[in-house]
């Protein structure tokens, strides 16, 4: 019995090679072509890998990293929104090379009257320009931003050769920095502050009618450039977009400010309880413990009265930060401030937000909540944060990242009344800006390389936050919210692998694509406990490290045990979009009768087709084989004496009882218009109502690009199938995803009966 | 010029490091059903792009999708529409109804529909909505007209697309 089946089944092998080979000799002759599988490795794309950087994805045992770390003292000047600072940088060259020269970063230099930005971008003139605009864009008044550079001089006071270019600057050293050592220079600048609700941009000040300006300071300070194994040191101008690449350090930050000023910012305030009345310090101590809500340390009667003080005197708030790639503080008289603590582990930490009175009721109701869900959802994920506090600043149109704290925007309306629209908004950008506490603060990624590797792996973990917030929060990492982009002009579309800087869609292409690639790899093609694994690790191997992109993905496979190649390469190499439909199914009956392609394959090998029975063989209903007593065939078991005795001689009576009733046979034929390769995932519905989901994998694809058959057998019915029924996969076209084919009403239909009905 | 002062400042285009959405995007599907000689037109737009538009435009506080909804928004809307959005079949200007419209969290449609189109030669589409609020808006059109596909997009200064059948 056996060896029959067995001669079967390698009859049949054999047979469609034969036949393959029979009709390419027909064609005419095909040109060779390299290796266009949609699986094959990414071997030609990815970096070797080597003692930096190993092939699981994982930092090498010679793997190294520079550190920065910054002395500052700076002065804030209200009445003049100027800032002036005094830095000495202690550069460690922790690499194997001997440094020539060091690059400093100059990012407020792209506010810079003669800024390369503005050049770089083509386009013709704006729609409108406010008087402001239009005296600095065509009266010979531009705005006078970007850093003065008043002296860099090194470790004995001596000034140091120096050259910038756009946003960077050279210090050229007289020796080399030698590998394993490192050197102190110090660096005097100061700017203009922009108001960023007339420049844009990052950071700057806000102006409130009541005389008051609310400072968000960024980018504010000359920073080191990062020198690695992948890019030597990093050499592409700040434009706008790409954001920064930044190596660790540690900080002691003294910032005066107006003796009236409240400040919050990366690190540790030292001296916090002297910037703090009785009263508020008390507030301050008991907020440690509330692990239940926020309590309210400044409040809004306290700020209202103090923004109304315009003291002449300053105060110095004294600051240190340690093991951080960046420093950023908010400072204003309006500031209200709330915190609540939130247990991770064996640590406790702060959540705080700090907003003026304009922020509420919307502010003093959910900032602090939003941060809380964000700091339990991504230590969950990722690992816990490792700070000891992470500010949520409410700020005017913005919404940017830098350590432990973030500048977010959502404001209600002056009467204190606001819509849904505002609170989510505001919710969302929290959680994601919060959270990028953890992509690329921390796991920190070359942002002016790869937009996509900080906020792509960032708007994901959103959405797991946003959904743990309020379960149904519209988020915007789910992949049917990218099907109009990946369905729309390619012209205008650029694969996720694109410098940040040169894409065309950057909402799409770095934040909602790739966090819809990791929602399909975590719901679809690995499932939640491979893909969170994964994703733990890449976290946990790179925190606190310079990770690229070849790291992720090779970590991504290395821990979970799956060749994810075909999807990184189609998903993030190319622009390709998922389509993929049923053509059609055929039934198939059974009978114990050799069909005509028995026929065909036994006599092509000289074989008599009686040799192999008894056997069964599966009928198209619609091929000349069928006869209509094929139809009465619905009871295997018994209509075939030789199958039951089979059954009997093999198996037990209990175990014949647990056996499958299969007798309805479906040949699905699946075509796949789009370009990319996906797992099919079908659902069947049986006449009787029932549901079963059924879940190809992509490799299914591997020898025809086009078009794929599969039989399916089962004991019901199938009444209908559908594909991807819960748009988990970007289909571009769900017109081809249903048999038999559902002419479903349009989303205009709908709406013109609901019309109708009203 | 002292009365446009508020207006300018209200124009001031809003810039995101982190995306609200840090792109201006619209969606218009234009479907032409031959079985009920109508062109159906579905719009999308993100719901605060239009409500900044049509308050500037209007000088009214429209509040979107709240319960303090200006009562004749659907008007002003209508209005709005035909103000920017032209259509020509076989060479001739066209009509269309404002059918109304439908909030789905940070968006809005909006439907339209043309009837007695007996066939279609030819169609241009102009569409200009939102270019006055923001320089960057990149209004899609996908059409679906004699079972051909096309999409392409308007912009400021490409602002019509003409197809032929």
């Amino acid at each position: 019995m056996k060896k029959i089946t067995l001669f079967i089944l390698s009859l049949i092998f054999i047979s469609s090679a034969g036949f393959a080979q029979e009709q390419s000799q027909k064609k005419e002759k095909q040109p060779g072509h390299y290796n266009i599988s949609k699986f094959k490795q990414l071997k030609e794309e990815l970096p070797t890998p080597n003692t930096y950087r190993t092939a699981s994805g994982a930092p090498g045992h010679e793997y190294y990293q520079q550190q920065a770390d910054y002395k500052m003292d700076i002065i804030l000047d209200d009445e003049n929104q100027k800032i002036f600072g005094v830095e000495t940088i202690t550069y460690h060259n922790n690499s194997p090379d001997d440094l020539e020269y060091l690059w400093v970063q100059l990012d407020q230099n792209i506010r810079a009257a003669d800024a390369q930005t503005k050049d770089v971008k083509a386009g013709g003139p704006g729609v409108f320009y406010n008087p402001a605009k239009f005296t600095q864009s065509f009266l010979g008044k531009p705005f006078d931003g970007g850093f003065k550079i008043d002296y860099v001089k090194n470790a004995s006071d001596n000034d140091m050769d120096y050259t910038v270019n756009g946003t960077m600057m050279r210090v050229d050293l007289s020796t080399p920095l030698k590998s394993g050592t490192k050197i102190d220079f110090k660096i005097k600048w100061w700017y203009n502050i922009p108001n960023y609700t007339i420049e844009r941009g990052r950071s700057g000040y806000e102006p409130f009618k009541d005389g008051n300006n609310a400072y968000i300071i960024a980018q504010f300070f000359p920073r080191m450039a990062v020198y690695n194994d992948v890019e030597g040191w990093q050499n592409l101008q700040f434009l706008g977009r790409g954001e920064f690449t930044l190596p660790f350090g540690n900080y002691d930050v003294n910032i005066t400010t107006p003796a009236d000023h409240l400040l919050e910012g990366t690190g540790h305030i030292l001296n916090r309880k002297e910037m703090l009345t009785k009263k508020q310090w008390k507030r301050f101590e008991k907020a440690q413990t509330s692990y239940d809500k926020p309590l309210i340390i400044v409040t809004q009667e306290e700020a209202e009265k103090n923004e109304k003080g315009f003291s002449k005197k300053t105060k110095t708030w004294k600051m240190k930060a340690e093991n951080v790639r960046d420093f950023a503080f908010a400072s204003s008289r309006k500031y209200i401030l709330d915190a609540q603590a939130v247990k991770l582990g064996e640590r406790t930490v702060m959540a705080v937000s700090i907003y003026p009175k304009e922020g509420n009721p919307l502010w003093e109701e959910f900032s602090t909540k939003a941060v809380v869900a964000t700091l339990e959802t991504y230590s969950k994920h990722l690992f816990n944060y490792p700070y000891h506090k992470a500010i949520s600043v409410n700020a005017k149109q913005q919404g940017m990242e830098y350590p432990m704290i973030c500048w977010n925007f959502g404001r209600p309306k002056p009467d204190g009344s606001y819509s849904q629209r505002t609170r989510n908004g505001m919710i969302g950008v929290i959680i994601h800006e919060v959270g990028h506490n953890w992509f690329p603060m921390i796991v920190n990624s070359d942002e002016r390389q790869w937009g996509w590797m900080d906020e792509g792996l960032n708007t994901f973990t959103q959405l797991l936050a946003e959904q743990y917030f309020e379960p149904g929060f519209a988020s915007r990492g789910f992949p049917k919210n990218v099907v109009d982009y990946m369905d729309g002009n390619q012209n205008k579309i650029t694969p996720i692998m694109s410098n940040h800087d040169n894409v065309f869609n950057s909402g799409m292409n770095a934040y909602s694509k790739p966090a819809a690639g990791l929602y399909m790899l975590r719901e679809v093609i690995l499932g939640n406990e491979l893909f969170d694994k994964a994703f733990k690790t890449y976290a946990n191997r790179w925190k606190f490290k310079h990770p690229t992109p070849a790291d992720f993905f090779r970590t991504m496979e290395d821990a979970s045990g799956t060749d994810l190649d075909w999807f990184w390469r189609g998903w993030f190499y190319t622009t390709q979009y998922n389509d993929i439909g049923i053509k059609n199914v055929t039934k198939y009956a059974i009978t114990d009768k050799p069909t005509a392609r028995a026929k065909r394959m036994a006599k092509m090998y000289g074989v008599d087709v009686n040799n192999f029975l008894p056997a069964l063989f599966l009928v198209d209903t619609e091929s000349g084989d069928y006869t209509q007593d094929m139809a009465n065939n619905t009871d295997p078991m018994n209509d075939f004496q030789f199958l039951g005795d089979y059954l009997e001689e093999n198996f037990t009576e209990e175990e014949i009882k647990e056996l499958k009733d299969t007798k309805y046979f479906y040949e699905i034929t699946f075509e796949k218009p789009g370009e990319l390769v996906m797992p099919i995932l079908m659902e069947i519905v049986y006449t009787d109502g029932t549901k079963e989901s059924k879940y190809y994998p992509a490799k299914i694809w591997r020898f025809n690009d086009k078009e794929i058959k599969k039989l399916f057998a089962s004991d019901k019915e199938i009444k209908e199938i559908n594909l991807d029924p819960n748009k988990l996969t970007a289909d571009v076209d769900t017109s081809n995803n249903s048999w038999p084919k559902k002419k479903e009403d349009s989303q205009f239909d709908q709406f013109k009966k609901k019309k109708i009905a009203d | 010029m002292k009365s446009l002062k508020p207006l300018l400042i209200l124009l001031i285009v809003p810039f995101f490091s982190f995306i609200a959405h840090k792109y201006y995007i619209s969606m218009t599907k234009i479907n032409y059903v031959k079985e009920e000689k109508a062109l159906q037109i579905t719009m999308r737009f993100f719901t605060d792009d239009v409500e900044k538009t049509l308050n500037n435009r209007f000088k009214k506080e429209f509040e979107l999708d709240t319960k303090s909804e200006h009562t004749e928004t659907d008007k002003f809307i209508n209005l709005y529409i035909h103000q920017k959005l032209q259509i020509k079949i076989n060479e001739s200007k066209i009509d269309y109804t404002f059918l109304g419209k439908e909030y789905d969290n940070d968006v809005v449609y909006f439907y339209l529909e043309s009837t007695d189109i007996d066939n279609i030669k030819s169609i241009e589409i102009k569409n200009r909505m939102l270019f006055e609020e923001f320089k960057e808006q990149q209004n899609f059109i996908k059409t679906n007209i004699n079972d051909q596909k096309h999409t392409f997009i308007l912009m400021i200064n490409n602002d019509k697309e003409m197809l032929k059948y």
